[in-house]
């Protein structure tokens, strides 16, 4: 790997997963109970659903299992473990197509996925789900259409959804919120759109829906939503039938729209805040990781963004460049800090910082192999990404490239 | 330079620490206690809330204060401002251990305590000035065998007791950097002067965590002793030109 930059890591292992290395928004770890460490993994798309794969040799890895989507207008693109159970969101390419929604499956055996539950949001103005946050074992939030909700805009379609899983049979909505004005029926006006494109293509750059949502142990009470143009929203759901509006910020426009995770840090009172490029060739730069001091919660401040390689070296390398996921410091075999900040930045590859002083983040690592093997843009698209306890991280290609596995020596 | 000077310890908030060690090398004559660091040398013993040099009051601000709370409260505001914005179970810390020496006190002044004190100076809001030292964010600076700055260990809270510095971090199970961990290494080798230890992060719990206190007092079984002195109790004032030890 002549062509590699790399600094402070060292890459341990490289799976292109049986030959469909492309990998959406879903990278979690269990751990089994005969000790093993599996990594699950959604694809980006079609045909493939999910694969696990052992990393309990972080520099032997091999996929232990690789399922199928039902059909090839369908993708999974995301996914979390808790304990045995693992919770993946299917989202359709066309409105009223099914199975739209999410499904559970016990994965006890990992070889042997096992379905447990199936909640379907499909629905006459649905694409079904796009992104889940399932932590605790009990709810699962994510950002879904559903069959009772019609938008004002075709793009708008997906929204916050809180879901009870604790009966795997009985899946039930416990909870929902949308940002007033985007469904049929609202009173109310959305703010104007950021960068509007003609058509109602669903796939359209912009949009006032929900992307990631995370909610975490130590404030229960509170949801965390990145959406899109409609920038971050801190949410009440200390009654989750009734999520109330705590505050929102939002710095698009003028920026170029499309937040995508709020990352709360809860000892520094530091909110992390990514965009998520959606343009090739630099088309919407800069797409920026924001930090917010959030002490106070109903007046969000943003204090400084995650320093980005020059736009010159990287703008046109090829595919996307800039900000996307976040490692979540989730529960579980999880990396948990408040100072070391790791992400995925598509062309740009893995980056660390140092978020010691908020001012004045510092890039400390960082890990860009050169394009994958049957990639169809010419440089890597470093998706998402995900670190274990033990500082390992597991780092996914978008297109073809599959699972890196890399150490940090930080 | 011939000899370095022994480190330092710096406290409250301090980004380029590299910037006091080189202006401390230069002049190591500076006080032992300041408003930023505490030389980790020989004469190092106990610091209390009354400690000469880490607050330096000045005549007219002296005006200002009507009671021993005023200046209590002054005290307090002072060490809370050493706190990084972000960095909340520090500020905590700092309140709970407030609360609790408040506390004591209070006890000590209504006699529920020890008699051992002398009544002339068992008053709650005297007493608060005995009590030791808690300094926010000490870093420990780390330097070559030339005096030449290499790095700091960093810490969350620090108290300086009968020679001894201990040494208190809330990581709260987070990672914590190579650096940092050989930088702590090199501190604590050969040197029992340090007492490092991990506790659980302070809660807010309305200014006072006795968890944390009880854990704290673990860790630092003198800290309640601080009432019993070995001379006559001191305030926080020291007039300039008199020649008072700390």
């Amino acid at each position: 790997m002549s062509d590699t930059l790399i600094k402070n890591m060292t890459l341990l292992s490289q799976n292109t997963l049986n030959g469909f290395g492309g990998i959406g928004e879903g990278v979690s770890m269990q751990v089994t109970h005969d000790g093993r460490r599996i990594i699950w993994l959604a694809h980006e798309g079609a045909p493939k659903n999910f694969t696990g794969v052992d990393v309990t040799d972080p520099k032997n890895t091999r996929v232990v299992c690789q399922t199928e989507l039902p059909h090839m207008k369908m993708r999974s693109n995301s996914l979390e473990v808790c304990g045995d159970v693992l919770a993946i969101a299917y989202q359709v390419y066309e409105k009223g197509l099914e199975p739209a929604g999410m499904e559970l499956f016990d994965i006890s055996k990992p070889e042997e996925p096992k379905s447990i539950g199936f909640h379907s949001t499909a629905g006459p103005h649905s694409r079904g789900m796009h992104c889940l946050w399932f932590v605790d074992g009990k709810t699962v939030h994510c950002s879904s259409g559903a069959p009772n909700f019609e938008p004002k805009h075709p793009r708008d379609d997906q929204f916050y959804q809180i879901l009870d899983v604790q009966n795997p049979s009985k899946i039930e909505e416990i909870g929902r919120w949308w940002i007033p004005g985007a469904k049929v029926g609202d009173t109310e006006e959305l703010p104007p759109r950021v960068n509007p494109e003609e058509g109602v293509d669903p796939m359209g750059s912009d949009a006032f829906r929900l992307h990631n949502v995370n909610v975490y142990e130590e404030r229960p009470d509170r949801a965390y939503l990145g959406y899109i143009d409609g920038g971050v929203y801190i949410l009440d759901i200390s009654d989750k039938s009734s999520p109330k509006v705590i505050s929102n910020w939002n710095p698009h426009n003028p920026y170029p729209g499309f937040s995508h995770t709020a990352l709360p840090l809860f000892n520094r009172e530091l909110i992390i805040v990514s965009d998520e490029c959606i343009k090739d060739d630099g088309a919407d730069w800069p797409k920026l990781t924001w930090i917010l001091d959030a002490r106070n919660e109903r007046n969000l401040v943003p204090i400084s963004t995650l320093p980005l390689p020059p736009v010159e070296e990287f703008g046109l390398k090829g595919g996307r460049f800039g900000s996307h996921n976040l490692h979540e410091n989730r529960p579980g075999p999880s990396f948990k800090s408040e100072e070391i900040l790791i992400g995925a930045f598509f062309n740009a590859g893995i980056r660390v910082y140092d978020i010691k002083n908020p001012y004045q983040p510092q890039e400390i690592a960082h890990f860009v192999p050169p394009k994958p093997t049957n990639s169809r843009v010419n440089a890597i698209q470093m998706n998402d990404v995900y670190a274990d306890e033990n500082g390992i991280i597991y780092a996914v290609d978008r297109w073809s490239g599959g699972l890196y596995v890399l150490e940090m020596d930080i | 330079m011939s000899t370095p000077p022994s480190s330092i310890l710096i406290y409250g908030i301090c980004e380029t620490p590299s910037i006091l060690w080189n202006n401390y090398c230069l002049d190591p004559t500076v006080s032992n206690v300041n408003r930023q660091f505490i030389c980790l040398n020989d004469e190092l013993s106990t610091l209390r809330i009354s400690s000469k040099g880490w607050l330096e009051l000045k005549p007219e601000q002296l005006l200002q204060f009507q009671s021993n709370n005023d200046l209590n409260l002054f005290t307090k505001e002072v060490l809370l401002s050493r706190v990084n914005a972000f960095r909340r179970p520090i500020k905590n810390a700092l309140l709970s251990y407030f609360s609790w020496v408040e506390n004591k006190c209070l006890k000590i002044s209504d006699g529920e305590l020890s008699k051992d004190i002398d009544p002339m100076f068992a008053k709650a809001d005297q007493l608060f000035f005995s009590a030791y030292l808690p300094l926010p964010h000490p870093k420990i600076v780390i330097s070559d065998q030339d005096g030449k700055f290499q790095g700091v260990a960093n810490f969350d809270l620090s108290f300086c007791i009968s020679g001894k510095v201990y040494l208190i971090t809330f990581s709260d199970g987070q990672f914590i950097r190579k650096s940092e961990r050989e930088f702590r290494e090199t501190l604590f080798k050969d040197d029992d002067k340090f007492i490092f230890k991990d506790l659980s992060k302070p809660e807010q719990n309305n200014g006072f965590d006795i968890e944390f206190i009880n854990q704290l007092i673990n860790t630092i079984p003198s800290l309640g002793q601080f009432p019993q002195l070995e001379e006559l109790p001191h305030g926080i004032y020291y007039p300039e030109g008199l020649n008072i030890n700390p």
